[in-house]
């Protein structure tokens, strides 16, 4: 084996960008094929094995799991991805749980308790993607909760009220969340602090369309319209005039696009004979709805660089 | 009109993605309906082939004449419902799938050749790929599909390693556009090699002549970075390839990503590696849930190759470290 041609090549650049390649692919598909072909060989095997071995699997992951995160340290980006697995792992656990003990309780409360059981977790690895996999399970639960508990004790006309809450909940996750990334210097990620506007704003959307869809007596309708104008101008005004952020303003700018066009396609289907004819109505409308939206945020944009200048 | 619409919009560059995704589904939905106004108020089912012509022509006419964001994706738009309409119109006159595919062919490449826009010469390059594989099904000889792969892949890496060109958004259409059919060929007719027939036989040999390619680049990229086949790292690159090989034998596709891993990192083409490592995940997938091999057949492959590639890399390291060089 010769060592010279090796020894006597200059480092460059290239050569460490190539280094870096070979290292992070070996490390990257050699962790991944080796830890699927394990899990593989334990699905093959899974119905042959006992309760208690299961739960010896999936608690010795989550144990050394813990361990590996103690040992990379939360303030790096591999001990914080190894958090979120660990996270992934307690959800098992309890699936696992709910499998084996045949438990009579609804899915929503296996999603709540595993948001609850990670929040401690979720709040000391100062990691975007676990705030955001924890809102998620927020949601899915207050979702099942709604088609579990809610609608079958509830009318559907009280939807309405049941999802703004939900909302709420959201709306305040986003406040908090532009607080401590103002105040706090705390979560910079630009791409989750989109994610957490969308989350609200797409509920808000939601509960309109549910509204509109469902033609509801008007005297369950106004608040929500009153509700939802309020809260679309109000994020629309921060976000236009304390803190500019062109892709949230197109979130808000889409869902009043999106109220506005379910609720004329409602109109003409329900009150009218809709023939494909109107198929050309309809597509002229979302062009000049398109063309509107495009320039209200091109001004908006070019107003913003012109205080920048 | 194109001119007030020109006034109230801008070019595509100055806009947001966001922006023009979201315009982009705007403008395919509006180009959808309104045809479909069109075929209901006027009744020209009859004369699709017409209209499929006439919506082609008018949205490369749109094309080449406006700069708004807006209506290059409603041209864009409204061309693919031109193509729809054109290919159904054929279908519905000739009743041969054959013709309709030939006849496509001719039309894709034309607009590969003509359509003044990036992303519209890529689909027509993936749609002439499909058009070839549909006559050479039709023509009960698909496994010459092989073949047709294995030209795709050499043609572009030529393309890729090919300094100047005559029309750079030709080049960079197709140097997109011929990694994606490949991966839409090979996934629409997905296939292990555990029987042994002549179509079986045509797949290995171009499994074999992937490797071929893999290799090439692989070469010329150790000659540019001066690194020899006999040295540590040589050595490393080589096992690395043939380890590869091992989940490849049941997933083709995953040589294909690998092959463009290489000319992505080689030429720092971020579109190009997210393409592959999405290549790479789904050919990986195809395999989790291929039914050919038992579970524990796939185990036994993933571990080993993973065990193997972490091999590689301690003695690689290992080996590094006791020479003391930086590659």
């Amino acid at each position: 084996m010769s060592h010279t041609t090796l020894n006597t090549i200059p480092a460059t650049t290239e050569r460490q960008r190539w280094f870096n390649f070979l290292n992070y692919g070996w490390l990257i598909l050699g962790t991944s094929h080796l830890l699927v072909g394990i899990f593989f060989f334990f699905a093959y095997n899974w119905n042959d094995l006992g309760d208690i071995t299961k739960f010896i699997i999936v608690q010795s992951l989550l144990i050394i799991g813990l361990i590996a995160v103690t040992i990379l340290n939360l303030k790096t980006l591999s001990g914080k991805i190894l958090l979120m697995a660990t996270a992934l792992v307690i959800g098992a656990l309890f699936a696992l749980f709910g499998q084996v003990y045949q438990s009579p309780a609804d899915s929503y409360t296996l999603f709540l308790t595993w948001a609850v059981a990670i929040l401690g977790w979720v709040i000391l690895s100062n990691f975007a993607a676990l705030w955001l996999f924890w809102l998620g399970l927020l949601n899915l639960t207050a979702m099942l909760y709604w088609e579990q508990f809610v609608s079958n004790i509830y009318s559907s006309q009280q939807s309405p009220l049941y999802f703004t809450i939900v909302c709420c909940l959201n709306l305040l996750a986003f406040g908090v969340w532009t607080y401590l990334r103002k105040n706090k210097h705390f979560a910079h990620e630009e791409w989750a602090y989109t994610i957490f506007a969308i989350v609200p704003i797409g509920w808000l959307t939601y509960t309109a369309i549910d509204i509109i869809t469902d033609s509801q007596p008007a005297e369950y309708n106004w608040w929500y319209w009153l509700f939802y104008i309020i809260v679309s101008g109000l994020i629309w005004f921060y976000f236009r005039v304390k803190e500019f952020n062109l892709a949230i303003l197109t979130v808000v700018a889409t869902s009043v696009n999106i109220c506005i066009t379910a609720w004329y396609l409602h109109t003409l289907f329900d009150r009218f004979s809709f023939g494909t004819g109107w198929a050309i109505i309809i597509g002229i409308m979302l062009l000049a709805q398109s063309m509107i939206t495009l320039k209200i945020l091109q001004e908006v944009s070019q107003r913003q660089k012109n205080v920048q200048k | 009109m194109t001119k007030i619409l020109n006034e109230t919009t801008t070019s595509p560059a100055s806009t947001p993605w966001y922006v023009r995704v979201l315009l982009g589904i705007s403008a395919w939905v509006s180009a959808i309906l309104i045809s479909i106004g069109i075929f209901a108020i006027t009744g020209i089912e009859d004369s699709l082939v017409i209209f499929g012509l006439v919506f082609i022509g008018a949205c490369f006419y749109l094309k080449k004449n406006s700069t708004s964001v807006f209506l290059s994706q409603l041209a864009f738009a409204g061309s693919a419902v031109g193509q729809v309409s054109l290919a159904v119109g054929i279908g519905n006159i000739f009743d041969s799938m054959l013709v309709v595919a030939t006849i496509m062919l001719v039309v894709e490449i034309l607009l590969l050749l003509i359509f003044p826009d990036l992303v519209h010469k890529i689909i027509s390059t993936v749609l002439a790929v499909i058009a070839v594989k549909v006559i050479l099904v039709d023509l009960e000889v698909q496994y010459l599909e092989s073949i047709l792969i294995i030209i795709a892949n050499g043609f572009a890496l030529y393309i890729w390693n090919k300094k100047d060109w005559h029309n750079e958004q030709m080049q960079t259409a197709i140097r997109y556009a011929l990694p994606v059919s490949v991966f839409v060929l090979l996934w629409l007719d997905f296939q292990s090699f555990n029987k042994l027939g002549f179509e079986e036989t045509l797949k290995m040999i171009m499994g074999l002549a992937n490797v071929g390619l893999i290799a090439y680049q692989a070469h010329n990229v150790m000659k540019e970075l001066h690194i020899d086949i006999k040295t540590w790292l040589g050595v490393a690159i080589a096992s690395t390839l043939l380890i590869l090989l091992i989940p490849s034998v049941t997933v083709p596709a995953l040589l294909i990503a690998l092959l463009y891993v290489i000319v992505a990192i080689q030429y720092r083409n971020k579109l190009l590696l997210g393409l592959a490592i999405l290549g790479f995940i789904i050919s990986l997938s195809y395999f989790y849930y291929s039914l050919e091999i038992t579970l524990l057949e796939k185990s036994i492959l993933m571990s080993v190759t993973g065990g193997l590639l972490l091999i590689v890399r301690t003695a690689y390291l290992f080996f590094r470290k006791k020479i003391k060089v930086l590659l």
